[in-house]
């Protein structure tokens, strides 16, 4: 299938007398990074919130392989290959690494795979692990980590269902420039080797934008840019955005 | 060898090999233990440690039962004795229903259907009686987790013992007649032979073990974990949460249904006194004291309760005989729930594992540092 996976249509979401979500529309092409920018408190974890199911939206509507999903819950949407992940890594505290990878191949989508294919589930699990640099530490308890490795494991964790699209939520957060680089380069190989889609959320601008393909950026609640990478970081209501007003003529000065 | 019983394997066997794991051997001899437990009865004629016993073993499944749902799934449910309750009252109603020639106090009942149904049969009715509740308290608390599931479920609890102690006799006239708080003198299970009453339950307690145990270390059981762990985390990875929820409601239901048939059969009676919230803490005690989330420590707490409360009672009456007070011994029946929730605090307190889980960690690391 090539075209679009993901079409949000002139979404909004209310709390209250906020709105956190403003009219926002975007799409994202088969196989593309996309990016979704802004600064703390734009709406973009409301945002993928949405589309992952987690929360219902108030006006607008949800593409996702052309159906509209609005009506689908959470592990509805992840068993059609819609993975994500969260700001804060949200491990299985009382499992091992391998224990926490079961986990995923215990979904109904995952069992309709593995039906077809003849690797057993614990050599695809070491398999993920190998790629993802986390084999060694295979029956370490996840408590024990450190917060790269778990980020990591977020990632592999998603990557296991085998999804179409996966959501990135903050995947660098708290991160050295090794980790970032690290994980970079697995987002980098899901996305050419397993023909995974992403759409990434951060805030930070630098090593986000070596990764993705195009960028949408939010601020509160609206989406004010699109394009390249490189054209959105000289957009002036980017730089507005996250350097308040008269930014522009300060970055350019 | 198929992916199920591979999975298995590590469970029971050391890494590689074919032998068994030490705990295995213990919980082997555990059971050789508990089967021999009768022949005190054929020794002495003295009937009161088979039926300790037996008492101990119904308490295991209800505590393995508990732990499934509660401990091992981390869905609080506070009002388990309900399902017991259901269980125990399917063999009173179905006795005094169905069952010809059964008497309650010497008067024979006028058997409404006439026919003699299996004891057999009544248990499993009894045990799916208790799922079908399960199944119906599990869909209504979807939405709820936590302190709310806790005293939803507590509520149940008690909407149930008022039903059963003040509604339900005045429903059946053969019930207002003859008991007005309970239903007494049931019919014995097995004719009056406590042994094969013992062999019966433990027959129970046997298969409910197995299946807790391997269910819960099966990948199933670590899908279990993951929703207590982190449930939205668990969705995320395309799991129905719900589903797998309202199951385990139901099975957990189910093995305390079946607990609480041998309990109306052990005692040969059933009433809304026998299925209160006692029963309930009592159950939870024992999940706390063996340790949660583990099977291992609801089966093996039972017994522990069991022992101290033996050897408490034991010590009051020492206390007794040598200083002469005897009112020692009435003064500790008074307190005997103090202490019994006393222990259970210093166990929270300084051993949150629970007294099993911590020895089996503590002489598995023994016996691996011996090996090595």
């Amino acid at each position: 299938m090539t075209g679009k996976i993901l079409e949000v249509k002139h979404l909004t979401k209310r709390f209250g007398g906020l709105v956190a979500v403003k009219n926002v529309s975007f799409y994202t092409n088969q196989g593309e990074k996309l990016g979704i920018l802004g600064p703390n408190g734009a709406g973009k974890t409301t945002l993928l919130n949405q589309i992952s199911g987690f929360l219902a939206w108030d006006e607008g509507s949800v593409l996702y392989k052309g159906r509209d999903i609005k009506k689908l819950k959470p592990h509805e949407r992840a068993g059609m290959g819609m993975g994500r992940t969260f700001q804060l890594v949200r491990p299985f505290k009382e499992m091992t690494v391998k224990e926490n990878l079961i986990i995923p191949f215990l979904s109904p989508r995952k069992r309709r795979l593995l039906k077809k294919s003849a690797v057993s589930v614990d050599e695809t699990i070491d398999e993920i692990l190998a790629k993802v640099g986390l084999l060694g530490k295979k029956d370490t308890f996840v408590d024990q980590l450190p917060h790269g490795e778990l980020k990591k494991l977020e990632v592999a964790k998603v990557s296991a269902l085998k999804p179409d699209l996966v959501l990135l939520d903050e995947p660098f957060g708290g991160l050295s420039a090794g980790e970032i680089d690290m994980l970079s380069s697995y987002i980098n190989f899901l996305n050419k080797e397993e023909k995974i889609t992403f759409v990434i959320i951060e805030h930070r601008l630098r090593e986000f934008m070596k990764i993705v393909d195009r960028v949408v950026v939010l601020n509160y609640g609206e989406l004010i840019a699109e394009g390249a990478p490189q054209e959105i970081i000289k957009n002036p209501l980017v730089i507005e955005a996250y350097l308040g007003k008269g930014g522009a003529e300060i970055a350019a000065a | 060898m198929g992916e199920f019983s591979r999975s298995l394997m590590p469970v029971f066997f050391a890494p590689g090999t074919r032998k068994l794991k030490p705990s295995k051997w213990f919980t082997l001899g555990f059971m050789l233990f508990l089967a021999l437990v009768p022949i005190h009865y054929l020794i002495t004629d003295s009937t009161w440690i088979v039926k300790l016993f037996i008492s101990a073993n119904i308490f295991a499944i209800l505590a393995m039962s508990w732990d499934l749902l509660s401990g091992y799934t981390g869905q609080e449910n506070f009002g388990h004795h309900f399902f017991v309750g259901v269980g125990g009252y399917t063999v009173g109603l179905l006795t005094v229903a169905l069952v010809k020639g059964a008497t309650i106090e010497g008067v024979e009942l006028p058997a409404i259907m006439g026919i003699n149904v299996p004891s057999f049969v009544i248990i499993l009715v009894g045990g799916l009686a208790g799922a079908m509740f399960g199944f119906l308290i599990g869909v209504l608390c979807l939405r709820l987790a936590g302190p709310y599931l806790a005293l939803a479920t507590l509520a149940m609890g008690f909407i149930f013992i008022e039903f059963t102690d003040r509604i339900l006799p005045g429903l059946n006239p053969v019930l207002e007649t003859h008991s007005t708080e309970g239903i007494y003198n049931l019919p014995h299970l097995t004719g009056g032979n406590i042994g094969a009453l013992y062999y019966i339950v433990l027959l129970a307690l046997i298969g409910s073990l197995l299946f807790n145990y391997i269910f819960t270390r099966s990948h199933y059981g670590l899908l279990l974990k993951a929703i207590r762990e982190d449930e939205t985390a668990t969705k995320a990875l395309g799991i129905n949460t719900t589903f797998h929820k309202v199951m385990v409601f139901t099975i957990s239901a189910f093995f305390a249904g079946i607990g609480g048939t041998f309990l109306a059969y052990s005692v040969q009676a059933i009433a809304a006194s026998y299925v209160d919230t006692h029963l309930l803490l009592k159950i939870i005690s024992i999940c706390i004291l063996g340790g949660m989330g583990t099977i291992t420590g609801g089966f093996g707490g039972a017994y522990f309760l069991m022992l101290a409360l033996l050897g408490m009672d034991e010590i009051a009456r020492l206390v007794a005989d040598i200083t002469g007070i005897m009112e020692i011994r009435s003064a500790y029946k008074i307190f005997e729930d103090l202490f019994y929730y006393g222990v259970i605090i210093v166990v929270m307190l300084f051993m949150p594992e629970g007294i099993i889980t911590s020895m089996i960690k503590k002489a598995t690391a023994l016996y691996y540092r011996k090996s090595e």
